[in-house]
Parts: C-alpha cells; sequence; structure tokens
C-alpha cells in the first residue's frame, strides 16, 4: 500500500534539510510513527505535526543530526502550513467504535 | 456453586441481549453495517442462543420434541450471530483482505457442515439432551473462531491507539472501548474452548462444580466488559479521560 502524502512530505523535508540518506530518512520516520501508534500508509498532516514536535527530535538526535529540533520545529510549523487531500475515514477503526459508543464519527 | 454460574451466566445474557439491541436501534439511525453486524451477533449468540441451548437441555418439563426444537433454534441464531461477528472482523479490521474473506466463508461453511453431521450421527436429542456429539463439539469450538480473531484485533487497536493517546492524537475513550471489547470476546472465547475440552473428556460445564468456578468469573467479566465498552456510566468516563491526561506526554 502506498504512503500517505504527508509522510512522503516529511521524509522529502528531512532529507534535504539533514545529511542523512533516503533510505535512513524513512526507516527514521517510520521508527517514530511506530513509537506513536500510526502507520505510513495513513498518517495525516496534523498528525506529523505532532509526531515532528515530540517524537521526532529525539530519533534524530540519536543519529547525529545537529539541530534535530530546530529542523522539526521547523517542519511542524511548515506542514501545518500545507493541504494534503486529507478526508476522515468513516470506515476506519477508530470511526466505529468511536459510533458504537453512540457519538456520530 | 451453581448459583454463582447462573449469575455468571445470566449477567452474560442480559448486558448481550440488552447491548445488542441499543447497538441495533443505533444501526437503524446510522444504517452501518459494523453496529448492526455487533448488534445482532451479541444480542442472536449472547442473548438469545445461549439461554435457549440452556434450557433446551436443562427443561425435563418441556417435551422432547419442543426441547429438540429450541436447540435446532438455538444453533441456527448461534450460526447467524457467530456470521455476523466474523463479518464485523472482517469488515471493520481486515477489509479487502481476501484471507478474512476466505476465514468467514470457511467459518460457515464448517457450523453447517457439523450442524448436518451431529444430523445423522448421533443425532440432535442426543445433543440436545446429553450434550454430546463430534458435530456438536465441532460447532461449539467454531464459536470461538470469531471469538479468538476479535480478541487479537480489539487488544492489537487498543494498543496501538494507546500509544497515539499519549501524544493526544486519539480519544482515550475509543481507546478503551477496544480494550473492553477485546476482554469481553477474550473472556467469551475461554469460556467457549474451555467448555469444549471439557466436554471432550466428559464433563459437563453447564452442571458440574469446576464448571462454574470458569463460567460464574468469565461470565461476570464478559457481561461488565461489554456493558461499559458500548454503555459506559459517566464517571467511569471521567476515570478513563483523566487518566489517558495524566499519562499525555
Amino acid at each position: 500500500m502506498a504512503d500517505s502524502p504527508a509522510f512522503a512530505w516529511v521524509c522529502d523535508q528531512l532529507q534535504r534539510a539533514t545529511p542523512l540518506s533516503d533510505l535512513e530518512v524513512r526507516g527514521t520516520v517510520r521508527l517514530a510513527l511506530k513509537q506513536a501508534g500510526l502507520e505510513a500508509r495513513n498518517v495525516s498532516g496534523a498528525e506529523m505535526a505532532v509526531l515532528l514536535d515530540k517524537v521526532m527530535p529525539v530519533e534524530l538526535q540519536q543519529r547525529a543530526v545537529g539541530n534535530a529540533t530546530q529542523v522539526c520545529e521547523d517542519l511542524a510549523s511548515r506542514i501545518r502550513q500545507e493541504h494534503f487531500s486529507e478526508a476522515p475515514d468513516p470506515k476506519s477503526v477508530e470511526a466505529v467504535f468511536r459510533r458504537l459508543g453512540g457519538t456520530a464519527s | 456453586m451453581q448459583l454463582l454460574a447462573a449469575i455468571g451466566g445470566l449477567s452474560f445474557v442480559a448486558a448481550s441481549l440488552l447491548v445488542g439491541v441499543r447497538l441495533l436501534l443505533l444501526a437503524r439511525r446510522t444504517r452501518q453495517f459494523p453496529e448492526f453486524a455487533i448488534g445482532m451477533g451479541l444480542a442472536l449468540m449472547g442473548g438469545v442462543g445461549y439461554p435457549l441451548t440452556a434450557i433446551a437441555r436443562m427443561a425435563p418439563a418441556l417435551s422432547d420434541d419442543l426441547r429438540v426444537a429450541l436447540f435446532v433454534l438455538s444453533l441456527a441464531l448461534t450460526w447467524i450471530g457467530t456470521v455476523l461477528l466474523a463479518c464485523f472482523n472482517m469488515r471493520v479490521f481486515r477489509p479487502g483482505e481476501g484471507w478474512a474473506r476466505v476465514l468467514v466463508a470457511a467459518l460457515a461453511v464448517l457450523l453447517v457442515g457439523s450442524f448436518v453431521l451431529q444430523s445423522f450421527s448421533p443425532g440432535l436429542r442426543v445433543g440436545a439432551f446429553r450434550n454430546q456429539g463430534l458435530g456438536l463439539r465441532l460447532f461449539m469450538s467454531g464459536l470461538a473462531v470469531p471469538l479468538a480473531w476479535g480478541t487479537y484485533e480489539s487488544l492489537r487497536y487498543w494498543a496501538l491507539l494507546q500509544k497515539r493517546a499519549r501524544l493526544g492524537l486519539a480519544d482515550p475513550v475509543v481507546a478503551d472501548r477496544m480494550r473492553l471489547w477485546g476482554i469481553a470476546e477474550g473472556s467469551a472465547c475461554v469460556i467457549n474452548v474451555s467448555t469444549t475440552i471439557a466436554a471432550l473428556f466428559g464433563v459437563d460445564f453447564a452442571v458440574a462444580n469446576v464448571g462454574a468456578l470458569v463460567i460464574a468469573p468469565l461470565g461476570l467479566l464478559a457481561a461488565v466488559s461489554t456493558w461499559f465498552a458500548f454503555i459506559p456510566p459517566a464517571a467511569y468516563l471521567r476515570r478513563v479521560i483523566s487518566r489517558a491526561a495524566a499519562s499525555e506526554v
């Protein structure tokens, strides 16, 4: 299954802003996603922004990226301005279980 | 001891029936398949099928023909409920995955085949009155499939949502609902599997003390988990939300 546009955008930007290779960047972001319980195929821009704020700085520091916090802050604020074609999926597991509690999704 | 088993069993029946009906009412409003499947599955399996089987087996005052008819009706309703629960797992957790469709179809065929086998030998009367027969054992084993599958999927997803909730990316109430549904299905699955294994060794859990030791606590656990998952008290929800807020990064 294809990766989400937000995931692709972050990988592309990180590759430009850090000395990491494409493979290293994708692996690092995937590890961060796993820690956060997210998946590359459907992660949204808003979720990616939180990931960049809270998880990615440590991951990049562990890979000897010098200005990790600054890079992540910058990308987080920029991704919030991006508009990916994302619509909430009413068939997602989370949406179904939200409805089962009597709340419309 | 039998009183304890009755309390566990009856609370499970009541919770399945009430929550099942509530979810069916929700399905009427939303017109969505998942709430229909899980609501109907709960109501038919736990709310109607399970007590009908018990009545057929433990009500000698009824005529033999009526007891057999109730037994057949309970198997038919349980078949529908089981297949619907499997469909819920397939549609919600594994949409578009071929193996899940094959599993649901195989389960439906296995249950029909085991009913036919029981009908030919040793017969439906033996199953209804004495809880014996290879077909009946296979049928009961099949019921564990969607329960075990649903337990795995719900708890796996709960683990994912718990991680997201710590970052403020998921609703802790929804995550907790998955945990509770996983526990409810897991408890029902353990009751089912242990009852089937015991029956293979000639122990009838419906009347044996050891059966009460399993059915009473797990029946109660399944009932409470089902109730709290879909009709949670406000105080419980407040606790879930405040606990999640305390663990947020």
